[in-house]
């Protein structure tokens, strides 16, 4: 979907025009092409025009629910939506990860976060491969081998623990709702396992983190779900 | 037509003065005696005997079966004196008067008893009207009360009807003082009279329901479950007598008591809905400004760190632009304090999850990195802690608020320690620094949770949200100087373990 000639192109919705300038000249700062709508009337006559590589959306706009709106896109594209959105308002988050968006940022938000959250979309839509090695830090995951080692020392794994870990890296830099990747690693009957989720993630920041109590990669999002912290 | 409770009592009690009642016994006796005199040659003595029985009747009904008895013995005298030969003599020729004289009396007996109890029955009834109808009445008037003052001013004017005396309703206050509600004055011995009778009942003291101080009668108000009040009836004039104790007393109390309590329920029902809408209105106020603060707020942020990335600003300009994005980021936390506070004033129930404690604390300390820039963090965390039931973001919400009172008072530089330790309860969090601490005033300030914030908005939103999760916020001075905030989250007993 993204064009290799030319920057990447974003849709930016947001009714605040002071927060609108300062993300055009951050995005701008790095080589990424803007559009601007001030309203979902606006977005849709610009989705029109030209089709985006990413969308960048306020939930609060004057003349409708950013939710619905990411539902009404989810119908006829998988064009990424990084959400923004204030903090402490999970339940909005999470119903907008449920409708399809993305990723969410949090306001406030600095420059390098959101240009990194950003390129983390736009590479997920553009590399598709899934079974590629991961190497973060002094750590190496290889999924066909199902082997994990760190300072070249294999680490031992149980497999639930080497699902959530695959299932967090695949979709590294994004944010995955406790619901998603209790589905991806229990299947339909992980509804109830709430804690156990908690408890692996745990397990593996003991094994994986050098402080477990200030993790480096596997970062929790209060409220919402789990983002696997890819190095930029 | 109106029909005065005294006046009745009074009659039934036949406490007329006795000499009336025996001049009316003489007189109607002479003056039968007077008609029989013409008489006397030309009917039989024994038919002259009848008319005796008139005036016997007539005092019984009017005086008393008392005055009956008096007059029979009369009329039997006036009738051997003047009647039964030899007149002008106490003697009796012929024995069979003897009989008559017998017969006399024991009809005047027997018909001045029942006379006089008909007349007691009548009125009876009469008094048992007037009392149903000064009931009704006063419950009239009590119904279309609406407040203590028109309460008092009903049993005022009923209590002057009835027995011409004054009803003063004194009510207790919280701490059991008593008040009361009208202008009307009432001497202070008869207050601290009531007070101590107060004093006395409400401490379990087993005493009538109704007492007598003086000439003033002291009954208690009660609801089904505590005393209320006192209610003081004095008489109007002096000399004047407090009402009896008796039934009709006690009903009209409790009327009076019942009055009492539908605007107490009344008035406690209203005050409950003002303060809901009140709640309501200041938690809509607080989201809303929070949440219209933040926009702003995040655009200056973000705008300070476009300006920051500007090419060809010097040291002291980036240091500026610096401080400035400090400041706003530290307004949005606040605005996120209101925010949660708003939230959980609200009544929203908590998101509470078996989790580490590491789900609330890796965020709080990312979140606070930049705060904590200047100080030296130092996290030790025992090993192995249990899952706790919490909510995530309102812990991380605590976390955040401890850290950054203790970024904000302990001098740069300076060590922070945040220790998380298992004891019985629970978990123990600790966070110690090396700041100049705080008053004692300001620390028992903040253990008082529903105050307004004294020790700052950040530490108020902390107790709230611990007291929400069964824990309080612990505020010790720490061996090293500075302060050590501690908090409890306790355990879940239902735990189980988890299969790897």
């Amino acid at each position: 979907m993204m064009r290799a000639d030319a920057a990447p192109r974003l849709l930016l919705i947001e009714d605040d025009r002071a927060i609108r300038r300062y993300l055009r000249m951050a995005l701008e700062a790095a080589d990424l092409k803007l559009a601007e709508a001030e309203t979902l009337q606006q977005a849709r006559a610009e989705l029109k025009l030209s089709w985006p590589d990413l969308v960048l959306l306020d939930l609060g706009l004057p003349d409708g629910d950013g939710v619905d709106f990411v539902r009404e896109l989810r119908r006829y594209s998988g064009v990424p939506v990084l959400v923004l959105s204030a903090r402490m308002h999970e339940q909005e988050k999470v119903a907008a990860l449920d409708a399809g968006a993305d990723d969410f940022l949090s306001k406030p938000f600095g420059n390098a976060e959101l240009v990194a959250r950003v390129r983390a979309l736009l590479r997920r839509s553009g590399s598709p491969s899934h079974e590629e090695r991961f190497l973060f830090g002094d750590i190496e995951v290889d999924p066909l081998a199902m082997s994990v080692t760190r300072h070249g020392k294999p680490v031992h794994l149980t497999p639930t623990e080497m699902q959530l870990l695959l299932a967090l890296l695949r979709s590294r830099g994004r944010v995955l709702t406790h619901a998603v990747l209790l589905r991806e690693v229990w299947g339909h009957h992980g509804a109830e396992q709430g804690q156990y989720l908690r408890v692996y993630v745990g397990h593996l920041r003991r094994k994986l983190e050098a402080d477990p109590a200030r993790p480096q990669w596997l970062l929790t999002e209060p409220g919402v779900g789990y983002r696997f912290a890819w190095p930029t | 037509m109106k029909f005065s409770e005294e006046l009745a009592l009074r009659k039934l009690n036949a406490s007329a003065p006795p000499l009336a009642g025996s001049l009316m016994a003489v007189l109607a006796c002479g003056a039968v005696t007077l008609v029989a005199l013409p008489l006397r040659g030309l009917l039989n003595p024994a038919n002259l005997l009848v008319l005796y029985l008139l005036p016997v009747l007539l005092v019984s009904a009017r005086r008393g079966w008392m005055y009956g008895m008096l007059a029979a013995f009369l009329g039997v005298l006036a009738f051997d004196v003047f009647l039964v030969p030899p007149y002008y003599s106490l003697r009796v020729e012929d024995s069979q008067y003897l009989v008559s004289f017998a017969m006399l009396l024991g009809v005047a007996l027997v018909v001045g008893r029942l006379t006089a109890q008909l007349k007691e029955e009548a009125l009876a009834a009469a008094v048992r009207e007037a009392r149903t109808q000064a009931l009704f009445d006063l419950a009239r008037e009590l119904l279309a009360a609406n407040d203590g003052v028109a309460v008092e001013q009903a049993a005022a004017r009923h209590g002057r009807q009835l027995w011409n005396c004054a009803a003063h309703l004194l009510t207790a206050d919280e701490q059991g003082k008593l008040s009361s509600a009208g202008a009307l004055p009432l001497p202070a011995s008869v207050v601290a009279g009531a007070q101590a009778l107060f004093d006395a009942a409400s401490h379990g003291k087993a005493l009538p329901e109704i007492s007598r101080l003086a000439d003033a009668c002291l009954i208690r108000l009660r609801d089904d479950k505590q005393l209320r009040g006192i209610m003081v009836l004095t008489p109007d004039h002096p000399g004047g007598a407090a009402p009896a104790t008796d039934a009709f007393l006690g009903a009209w109390a409790a009327l009076i008591c019942l009055a009492l309590d539908r605007i107490r329920f009344a008035s406690l029902a209203q005050q409950a809905a003002t303060a809901t809408a009140n709640e309501r209105l200041r938690n809509a106020i607080l989201a809303a400004v929070s949440h219209d603060l933040r926009t702003p707020l995040a655009a200056l942020i973000g705008l300070t760190g476009a300006l920051q990335a500007q090419p060809g600003l010097d040291a002291n300009q980036a240091d500026l632009c610096r401080a400035i994005e400090d400041e706003a980021l530290r307004m949005d936390d606040m605005a996120g304090n209101l925010l949660q506070l708003a939230r959980l004033s609200s009544g929203a129930p908590l998101d509470a999850q078996l989790q580490m404690l590491e789900e609330s604390l890796g965020p709080a300390l990312a979140h606070m990195q930049r705060p904590l820039a200047q100080h030296q963090l130092e996290v030790r965390m025992e090993e192995g802690l249990p899952l706790l039931r919490f909510d995530a973001v309102l812990i991380e919400r605590v976390l955040c608020n401890l850290l950054s009172n203790a970024a904000r008072h302990a001098p740069p530089g300076s060590r922070i320690l945040l220790v998380a330790r298992a004891v019985q309860a629970g978990v123990e969090v600790c966070v110690q620094d090396e700041g100049p601490g705080m008053s004692e005033a300001a620390l028992s300030r903040l253990q008082r949770e529903h105050e307004a914030p004294g020790a700052g908005l950040g530490l108020w939103i902390c107790q709230r949200i611990l007291g929400a999760h069964g824990a309080s916020l612990q505020a010790l001075a720490a061996e090293t100087g500075g302060m050590r905030f501690c908090f409890t989250l306790p355990g879940d007993p239902g735990q189980q373990g988890v299969p790897a």
